[in-house]
């Protein structure tokens, strides 16, 4: 019995270990699935309007 | 360019800033399922608002929204002289906020996204990385047009002797500098703690005689510029002058305009009489201040034509401001900064 308990907890244990960094880590957000995706942002990609102004020297 | 927006997915991992995640400082809706309701109510910059990193930077972004970078109070106050108090009015509403100001720098122009300049950014840093410094990247792009080329020698000219010794722009321009002092300054001029040669070239360290010497005599009347500077530097007219005008670089020598009595390297300035016709101000004071102004220029060596030989400035006189290179057209000040080097016998 007491072997029962002990396995139930050990794999418990292991399964909480393996667990942890799901927990802490920062949920997964929807401004990183594009914002990581080197095609996906060329793809969105709008260059901007480029006008004449003032440079700094 | 796109990676201007594309973040290194690595640095998710080590760099603390993204555990509070992206919304923390740029809102909009994490969740939202399209482009559109993602980016609603989008900060692209938040750093705009210095409060938006004093939340957890509280010291820095305090003393920040005071700092000269941030509030570019120095070009404000650099051209108000030449305005009566109804143009100085004008000024400030219709040309100041819309233009000048717009060069202000944020926190993430230097840590994170280059300044976009006219238009154009040099994008992320290093993948959205929060980095430290990065002064090829950040300076440069903002002091690019003059000072950074100059140091480095990309103009064409020799680099600096610093830069080719390993030193980069913080070496001199410290962190409490760029980041303020808590005090509001109208001009760099007035911060004390700003770069100075003195710092750590001691007068009366020097190994040679003669350059003690040298030094001793035009300790108070030369500037370490007025000998030190390579060469010919960049003068504003090369580029903002208009049609017609001629680039070309030059070493102009004459009296620093903010005490006329030390001689300096002087940079050409690129405000002509009618610079703000368009928005109604005619300059009622323009001559009251001059075209050219002392410029801590970023070509320094330790040897240089006048160094070598007293005859560059006391017999050629090569380099100093005469009437003849005045702009045409100009502020009657101009004149006031020649001076003829008193002729020495040998």
């Amino acid at each position: 019995m007491n072997r029962i308990i002990l396995g139930t907890m050990a794999g418990l244990l292991l399964f909480a270990w393996q667990a942890a960094p799901g927990f802490t880590a920062p949920a997964k957000n929807g401004c990183l699935m594009c914002h990581t995706n080197d095609k996906m942002m060329k793809m969105l990609y709008k260059p901007p309007a480029v006008t004449a102004g003032e440079g700094e020297g | 360019m796109y990676k201007g927006f594309l973040v290194d997915a690595e640095l998710l991992k080590e760099d603390s800033h993204f555990k509070m995640g992206c919304t923390f400082c740029h809102r909009g809706n994490e969740a939202g399922g399209s482009r559109d309701s993602a980016h609603k109510g989008l900060v692209k910059r938040p750093s705009d608002n210095p409060e938006i990193c004093g939340r957890c930077h509280a010291q820095v972004a305090g003393t920040y929204g005071k700092s000269l970078h941030y509030t570019t109070a120095g070009l404000k106050n650099g051209i108000r002289g030449r305005f009566s108090p109804a143009e100085a009015k004008l000024f400030d509403e219709k040309v100041f906020e819309a233009s000048c100001r717009s060069c202000h720098a944020s926190c993430g122009d230097c840590h994170v996204k280059g300044p976009p300049v006219s238009g154009i950014s040099i994008g992320l840093v290093k993948g959205h990385k929060f980095v430290k410094k990065d002064e090829g990247k950040t300076c440069a792009f903002c002091h690019g047009g003059r000072v950074y080329p100059e140091f480095t020698g990309d103009y064409g000219g020799n680099p600096d002797v610093h830069y080719e010794k390993g030193m980069m722009c913080m070496d001199c321009h410290k962190k409490a500098e760029l980041h303020g002092d808590g005090k509001g300054y109208s001009s760099k001029q007035e911060v004390k703690d700003r770069p100075a040669c003195l710092n750590c070239h001691k007068i009366g360290e020097e190994k040679l005689l003669t350059t003690k010497i040298a030094h001793t005599t035009h300790r108070d009347k030369v500037t370490c510029y007025g000998c030190h500077s390579a060469a010919e530097y960049r003068q504003c007219l090369s580029c903002h002058l208009g049609t017609g005008a001629s680039a070309k670089p030059g070493l102009v020598l004459g009296l620093n305009p903010r005490d006329k009595k030390t001689l300096t390297t002087l940079r050409l300035v690129p405000t002509v009489r009618d610079t703000f016709a368009k928005e109604g101000i005619a300059m009622e004071k323009f001559d009251a201040l001059p075209n050219y102004w002392n410029s801590p220029v970023h070509n320094i060596r330790k040897r240089t034509d006048r160094t070598r030989s007293c005859d560059a400035c006391h017999m050629d006189r090569s380099g100093f401001l005469k009437k003849e290179m005045l702009p045409e057209n100009g502020s009657k000040a101009n004149e006031g900064l020649i001076v003829t080097p008193r002729q020495i016998n040998k």
